[in-house]
Protein backbone atom coordinates (compact mmCIF):
# COMPACT_ATOMS: atom_id res chain seq x y z
CA UNK A 1 0.00 0.00 0.00
CA UNK A 2 1.74 2.85 -1.00
CA UNK A 3 -0.61 5.48 0.50
CA UNK A 4 -3.92 5.46 2.65
CA UNK A 5 -6.67 8.32 2.26
CA UNK A 6 -8.82 8.86 5.74
CA UNK A 7 -12.08 9.80 4.81
CA UNK A 8 -13.97 11.40 7.76
CA UNK A 9 -17.37 12.70 9.01
CA UNK A 10 -15.98 16.15 10.26
CA UNK A 11 -19.21 16.70 12.10
CA UNK A 12 -18.23 13.95 13.99
CA UNK A 13 -17.29 14.07 17.18
CA UNK A 14 -15.69 10.34 17.12
CA UNK A 15 -14.48 10.90 13.66
CA UNK A 16 -12.40 13.98 14.92
CA UNK A 17 -10.74 12.21 17.87
CA UNK A 18 -10.19 9.39 15.38
CA UNK A 19 -8.59 11.83 12.89
CA UNK A 20 -6.26 13.57 15.72
CA UNK A 21 -5.42 10.36 17.21
CA UNK A 22 -4.38 8.48 13.87
CA UNK A 23 -2.48 12.01 12.97
CA UNK A 24 -0.25 11.81 16.10
CA UNK A 25 0.76 8.35 15.26
CA UNK A 26 3.96 7.21 13.20
CA UNK A 27 2.58 5.28 10.13
CA UNK A 28 4.69 3.50 7.12
CA UNK A 29 2.49 5.15 4.66
CA UNK A 30 1.52 8.89 3.81
CA UNK A 31 -2.14 9.09 4.77
CA UNK A 32 -3.62 11.69 3.80
CA UNK A 33 -7.58 13.31 5.45
CA UNK A 34 -10.62 14.11 3.40
CA UNK A 35 -13.39 15.55 5.14
CA UNK A 36 -16.64 14.11 3.57
CA UNK A 37 -17.64 17.86 3.61
CA UNK A 38 -15.03 18.79 1.01
CA UNK A 39 -15.89 20.23 -2.27
CA UNK A 40 -13.51 18.37 -3.85
CA UNK A 41 -14.62 14.65 -2.51
CA UNK A 42 -17.15 13.64 -5.44
CA UNK A 43 -14.70 14.91 -8.00
CA UNK A 44 -11.03 13.21 -6.14
CA UNK A 45 -12.78 10.27 -5.48
CA UNK A 46 -16.19 9.67 -7.69
CA UNK A 47 -18.54 6.89 -6.51
CA UNK A 48 -17.43 6.68 -2.94
CA UNK A 49 -20.66 8.38 -1.97
CA UNK A 50 -22.79 5.06 -2.27
CA UNK A 51 -20.07 3.45 0.16
CA UNK A 52 -20.57 5.92 2.83
CA UNK A 53 -23.85 5.60 4.53
CA UNK A 54 -23.62 6.47 8.32
CA UNK A 55 -19.96 5.41 8.75
CA UNK A 56 -17.81 7.52 10.79
CA UNK A 57 -15.03 7.26 8.24
CA UNK A 58 -14.01 5.54 5.11
CA UNK A 59 -10.34 4.62 4.22
CA UNK A 60 -9.35 4.19 0.72
CA UNK A 61 -5.95 2.87 -0.84
CA UNK A 62 -3.85 4.70 -3.11
CA UNK A 63 -4.95 1.89 -5.72
CA UNK A 64 -8.63 3.01 -5.24
CA UNK A 65 -9.59 0.05 -2.51
CA UNK A 66 -12.68 1.19 -0.45
CA UNK A 67 -13.05 -0.15 3.11
CA UNK A 68 -15.97 0.83 5.05
CA UNK A 69 -17.40 -0.34 8.94
CA UNK A 70 -14.88 -2.18 10.64
CA UNK A 71 -12.81 -2.41 7.54
CA UNK A 72 -11.81 0.99 7.53
CA UNK A 73 -10.94 0.93 11.25
CA UNK A 74 -8.86 -1.89 10.23
CA UNK A 75 -7.25 -0.50 7.61
CA UNK A 76 -5.95 2.38 9.72
CA UNK A 77 -4.54 0.44 12.15
CA UNK A 78 -2.80 -1.11 9.25
CA UNK A 79 -1.25 2.21 8.50
CA UNK A 80 0.08 2.84 11.59
CA UNK A 81 3.72 1.47 12.94
CA UNK A 82 2.62 0.89 15.88
CA UNK A 83 -0.61 -0.85 15.17
CA UNK A 84 -0.06 -3.01 12.25
CA UNK A 85 0.00 -6.17 14.07
CA UNK A 86 -3.37 -5.36 15.74
CA UNK A 87 -4.77 -5.53 11.86
CA UNK A 88 -3.85 -8.81 11.24
CA UNK A 89 -5.33 -10.29 14.95
CA UNK A 90 -8.48 -8.27 14.64
CA UNK A 91 -9.48 -9.15 11.46
CA UNK A 92 -10.09 -13.00 12.65
CA UNK A 93 -13.81 -13.50 11.61
CA UNK A 94 -14.98 -13.37 15.26
CA UNK A 95 -12.92 -10.28 16.11
CA UNK A 96 -13.42 -8.17 12.72
CA UNK A 97 -17.19 -7.16 13.61
CA UNK A 98 -16.21 -5.28 16.80
CA UNK A 99 -12.37 -3.68 15.17
CA UNK A 100 -14.52 -0.40 15.42
CA UNK A 101 -14.61 -1.06 19.26
CA UNK A 102 -11.14 -1.72 19.41
CA UNK A 103 -9.93 1.19 18.12
CA UNK A 104 -12.32 3.16 19.93
CA UNK A 105 -10.29 1.38 23.49
CA UNK A 106 -7.03 2.67 21.25
CA UNK A 107 -8.25 6.22 21.44
CA UNK A 108 -8.48 6.49 24.86
CA UNK A 109 -4.96 5.54 25.42
CA UNK A 110 -3.47 3.59 23.24
CA UNK A 111 -0.10 1.72 23.90
CA UNK A 112 -1.67 1.42 27.39
CA UNK A 113 -4.79 -0.58 26.34
CA UNK A 114 -2.89 -1.80 23.27
CA UNK A 115 -0.07 -3.61 26.30
CA UNK A 116 -3.63 -5.01 27.88
CA UNK A 117 -5.47 -5.94 25.18
CA UNK A 118 -2.35 -7.77 23.90
CA UNK A 119 -2.40 -9.78 27.59
CA UNK A 120 -6.05 -11.14 26.63
CA UNK A 121 -6.80 -14.44 24.42
CA UNK A 122 -9.02 -13.99 21.38
CA UNK A 123 -11.78 -15.26 23.74
CA UNK A 124 -11.36 -12.75 26.64
CA UNK A 125 -10.70 -9.95 23.97
CA UNK A 126 -13.78 -11.11 22.08
CA UNK A 127 -15.72 -10.27 25.78
CA UNK A 128 -13.81 -6.91 26.49
CA UNK A 129 -14.79 -5.93 22.99
CA UNK A 130 -18.54 -6.52 23.46
CA UNK A 131 -18.60 -5.31 26.46
CA UNK A 132 -17.25 -2.29 25.28
CA UNK A 133 -20.15 -2.10 22.13
CA UNK A 134 -22.46 -2.24 24.70
CA UNK A 135 -21.26 0.52 26.83
CA UNK A 136 -20.12 2.90 24.49
CA UNK A 137 -21.62 6.03 22.95
CA UNK A 138 -19.48 6.47 20.32
CA UNK A 139 -22.11 6.50 17.74
CA UNK A 140 -20.82 3.51 16.11
CA UNK A 141 -23.74 0.75 15.67
CA UNK A 142 -22.12 -2.22 17.28
CA UNK A 143 -21.62 -5.77 16.14
CA UNK A 144 -21.20 -4.57 11.92
CA UNK B 1 57.95 -20.60 63.58
CA UNK B 2 58.54 -17.24 62.33
CA UNK B 3 60.12 -18.07 58.95
CA UNK B 4 57.09 -20.36 57.72
CA UNK B 5 54.73 -17.84 58.76
CA UNK B 6 57.00 -15.58 55.90
CA UNK B 7 56.73 -18.66 53.88
CA UNK B 8 53.44 -18.81 53.67
CA UNK B 9 52.44 -14.80 53.10
CA UNK B 10 55.52 -15.33 50.41
CA UNK B 11 53.34 -17.34 48.74
CA UNK B 12 49.74 -16.05 48.66
CA UNK B 13 51.55 -12.79 48.05
CA UNK B 14 50.82 -11.40 44.96
CA UNK B 15 53.44 -11.91 42.13
CA UNK B 16 54.19 -8.98 40.14
CA UNK B 17 55.69 -10.03 37.13
CA UNK B 18 52.69 -12.88 36.78
CA UNK B 19 49.79 -10.28 37.35
CA UNK B 20 51.06 -8.24 34.59
CA UNK B 21 51.46 -10.98 32.21
CA UNK B 22 48.12 -11.93 33.39
CA UNK B 23 46.94 -8.50 32.48
CA UNK B 24 48.83 -8.68 29.16
CA UNK B 25 47.01 -12.24 28.39
CA UNK B 26 43.79 -10.73 29.42
CA UNK B 27 43.99 -7.39 27.19
CA UNK B 28 45.36 -9.71 23.82
CA UNK B 29 42.44 -12.28 24.15
CA UNK B 30 39.89 -10.11 25.22
CA UNK B 31 40.25 -7.73 22.61
CA UNK B 32 41.17 -10.42 19.97
CA UNK B 33 37.73 -12.18 20.61
CA UNK B 34 36.32 -8.46 20.71
CA UNK B 35 37.51 -8.02 17.20
CA UNK B 36 36.52 -11.49 15.99
CA UNK B 37 32.55 -11.43 17.30
CA UNK B 38 32.14 -7.98 15.79
CA UNK B 39 33.86 -8.42 12.31
CA UNK B 40 31.24 -12.13 11.90
CA UNK B 41 28.79 -9.94 13.32
CA UNK B 42 29.24 -7.46 11.01
CA UNK B 43 29.69 -9.63 7.93
CA UNK B 44 26.75 -11.67 8.48
CA UNK B 45 24.62 -9.13 9.94
CA UNK B 46 24.40 -6.69 7.07
CA UNK B 47 22.09 -9.34 4.79
CA UNK B 48 19.50 -9.41 8.06
CA UNK B 49 19.73 -4.92 7.94
CA UNK B 50 19.24 -4.90 4.58
CA UNK B 51 16.35 -6.50 4.96
CA UNK B 52 14.80 -5.22 7.36
CA UNK B 53 15.56 -1.98 5.55
CA UNK B 54 13.98 -2.88 2.56
CA UNK B 55 16.37 -3.03 0.26
CA UNK B 56 18.25 -0.11 1.24
CA UNK B 57 21.72 -1.14 1.61
CA UNK B 58 22.86 2.18 2.41
CA UNK B 59 21.46 2.57 4.87
CA UNK B 60 21.78 -0.83 5.92
CA UNK B 61 25.37 -0.36 5.98
CA UNK B 62 25.78 2.90 8.27
CA UNK B 63 23.30 1.04 10.90
CA UNK B 64 25.90 -2.24 10.25
CA UNK B 65 28.84 0.24 11.26
CA UNK B 66 26.97 2.21 14.10
CA UNK B 67 26.29 -0.58 15.47
CA UNK B 68 29.86 -2.20 15.00
CA UNK B 69 31.08 0.86 17.04
CA UNK B 70 28.55 1.03 19.70
CA UNK B 71 29.79 -3.06 20.23
CA UNK B 72 33.27 -2.00 20.30
CA UNK B 73 32.57 0.52 22.88
CA UNK B 74 30.92 -1.55 25.02
CA UNK B 75 33.12 -4.29 25.01
CA UNK B 76 36.59 -2.55 25.01
CA UNK B 77 34.91 -0.50 28.03
CA UNK B 78 34.12 -3.62 29.82
CA UNK B 79 37.86 -5.20 28.89
CA UNK B 80 39.54 -2.39 30.69
CA UNK B 81 37.02 -1.54 33.74
CA UNK B 82 37.27 -4.93 34.60
CA UNK B 83 40.91 -5.41 34.32
CA UNK B 84 41.83 -4.23 37.68
CA UNK B 85 38.84 -7.13 39.64
CA UNK B 86 39.62 -10.75 40.46
CA UNK B 87 42.16 -12.01 42.02
CA UNK B 88 45.72 -11.83 41.86
CA UNK B 89 48.12 -14.05 40.54
CA UNK B 90 50.64 -15.19 42.40
CA UNK B 91 52.16 -18.34 40.57
CA UNK B 92 51.55 -19.84 37.35
CA UNK B 93 48.68 -21.81 38.60
CA UNK B 94 46.35 -18.77 39.41
CA UNK B 95 47.44 -16.64 36.92
CA UNK B 96 45.92 -19.28 34.45
CA UNK B 97 42.71 -19.35 36.97
CA UNK B 98 42.62 -15.87 36.85
CA UNK B 99 42.85 -15.55 33.39
CA UNK B 100 40.66 -18.12 32.38
CA UNK B 101 37.98 -16.51 34.96
CA UNK B 102 38.51 -13.15 33.53
CA UNK B 103 38.17 -14.29 29.89
CA UNK B 104 35.13 -16.31 30.78
CA UNK B 105 33.31 -13.03 32.05
CA UNK B 106 34.28 -11.33 28.60
CA UNK B 107 33.04 -14.16 26.45
CA UNK B 108 29.72 -13.99 28.50
CA UNK B 109 29.41 -10.70 27.99
CA UNK B 110 30.05 -11.03 24.04
CA UNK B 111 27.23 -13.56 23.95
CA UNK B 112 24.73 -11.39 25.91
CA UNK B 113 25.93 -8.69 23.24
CA UNK B 114 25.43 -11.07 20.40
CA UNK B 115 22.01 -12.38 21.48
CA UNK B 116 20.73 -8.87 22.31
CA UNK B 117 21.95 -7.78 18.59
CA UNK B 118 19.71 -10.57 17.17
CA UNK B 119 17.30 -9.12 18.94
CA UNK B 120 17.48 -6.48 17.54
CA UNK B 121 18.07 -7.50 14.24
CA UNK B 122 15.32 -10.05 14.36
CA UNK B 123 12.47 -7.48 15.70
CA UNK B 124 13.61 -4.56 12.83
CA UNK B 125 13.28 -7.71 10.64
CA UNK B 126 9.62 -8.48 12.03
CA UNK B 127 8.78 -4.95 11.52
CA UNK B 128 10.03 -4.45 8.06
CA UNK B 129 8.04 -7.95 6.84
CA UNK B 130 5.09 -6.73 8.51
CA UNK B 131 4.81 -3.44 6.51
CA UNK B 132 5.39 -5.42 3.48
CA UNK B 133 2.13 -7.47 3.96
CA UNK B 134 -0.63 -6.80 1.80
CA UNK B 135 -4.06 -5.33 3.91
CA UNK B 136 -5.21 -8.53 5.85
CA UNK B 137 -9.10 -7.75 4.46
CA UNK B 138 -11.12 -7.62 1.20
CA UNK B 139 -12.02 -4.06 -0.26
CA UNK B 140 -16.02 -3.94 -0.13
CA UNK B 141 -15.78 -1.81 -3.82
CA UNK B 142 -13.12 0.10 -5.87
CA UNK B 143 -13.31 4.15 -7.16
CA UNK B 144 -11.48 5.29 -9.50
CA UNK B 145 -9.02 8.07 -8.18
CA UNK B 146 -8.33 11.48 -10.01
Amino acid sequence: MKKLYILYDAQSEFALRCYAWISAQPTFCPVEFVPFQAPELVARFPGVEKFRGQEPLLAVSGEGAVYAGPNAFLMCLHALSDYQEWAIRLSAPDLLPLAGRAFELFLVDGRKMARLMAKLDDVKLLLLLQHQAATSRSGLSSNR
Amino acid sequence: MKPLMAAAIMETAPNATATVWTYIAYLVISVALTVWVARTLHKNGRIFLVDSFLGNEALADSVNHLLVVGFYLINIGYVALAMKYGDKAVDARTALETLSTKVGLVLVVLGVMHFFNLFIFSKMRRRATLHRQPPPIQPQGYVKLT
